[in-house]
């Protein structure tokens, strides 16, 4: 099974990989972990220009794959199954389906919220934007870091 | 870990069993398998829904609980399987009978058997998404026909 692991370096996202790192899989599991850089903040609302963002525009992708870096050490302390990296620039919920579309992913595990979530949404709107459109099945991982806040 | 499979009699959880048997479980996982009776549903027999319904909707939860019990019984032999047939709105009777079995775990099909296929999740899977206590696993088929489309 090809699993994708979308990856902000928040609480939620942490309990992805905790989720992650409890579960039994399959040794010819394989995982693909991704951080999607936005280019420009969504919260306020302005579009995504194309091109705005290329992989050797520095300090945000260099910061992206040391956390890429963090997740794959603590994931491999634990398992022996094939972990990649990725570092894409672009909206989130388009780049992760987009992904898992090329990849051929089985399944996306992500938290329940993400970093911009607030916490009286319950689900984070990327997370809700990816399962809905979403080729694969998704696990939504609810942890209490991200459940609590109510 | 402790699984709650929600089923109906749609093909979606069909592929909510079919994931299950593809995949490696903990030895201390626990499965509940329920069905939630619901007299609103279209794909039982007019002439029998409508004479005893109770009786009707009953026998058809427990044969699809029975039915995936047996199915996974035989997959994983060492594990223990509990069915139960739940009713009311199946939404709050999957939630609430979430939280009352502390379940850590929801597995379910994307499209129920009200779902439209213009509807990319089906409608119960997107609420119990939402409210749900726990983790939850969305099992959908690959959109293969995505491509066509679009």
């Amino acid at each position: 099974m090809r699993v994708l692991v979308p990856i902000d370096g928040s609480e939620c996202s942490k309990s992805a990989i905790d989720y992650i790192k409890e579960r039994p899989w399959h040794k010819d599991d394989a995982f693909l972990l991704v951080h999607v850089v936005e280019p420009i903040p969504v919260d306020i609302g302005i579009a995504y220009i194309p091109g705005a963002y290329t992989p050797d525009d520095g300090a945000a992708f260099t910061q992206s794959e040391a956390l890429l870096k963090v997740v794959v050490g603590d994931l491999s302390a634990v398992l022996s199954n094939t972990i990649d990296t990725k570092v894409i620039a672009g909206p989130a919920k388009a780049e992760i389906v987009d992904l898992a579309t090329e990849w051929k992913a089985d399944l996306i595990i992500m938290g329940s919220h993400g970093r911009k979530g607030f916490n009286r949404l319950l689900l984070g709107s990327v997370t809700e934007d990816v399962m809905k459109s979403s080729p694969c099945s998704v696990t939504i991982v609810k942890s209490v870091h991200c459940a609590k806040a109510e | 870990m402790k699984i709650l499979f929600s089923l109906d009699s749609s093909s979606s959880s069909q592929r909510a069993i079919d994931f299950a048997l593809a995949r490696p479980w903990a030895e201390d996982d626990q499965f509940l398998i329920v069905s939630v009776i619901d007299a609103d549903r279209g794909d039982m027999s007019m002439a029998s829904a409508m004479t005893s319904p109770n009786q009707t909707f009953n026998a058809e939860s427990q044969r699809i609980v029975g039915e995936a019990k047996e199915t996974l019984q035989n997959y994983l032999p060492q594990h223990k399987f509990e069915t139960r047939t739940l009713s009311g709105p199946i939404k709050q009777a999957i939630i609430e009978c979430a939280k009352n079995w502390s379940a850590d775990l929801i597995i379910l099909g994307s499209q129920g058997r009200q779902g439209l296929n213009r509807l990319v999740l089906g409608s119960v899977a997107e609420e119990v998404l939402r409210d749900a206590p726990c983790s939850v696993q969305i099992v959908r088929r690959k959109f293969s026909r995505r491509e066509d489309n679009s």
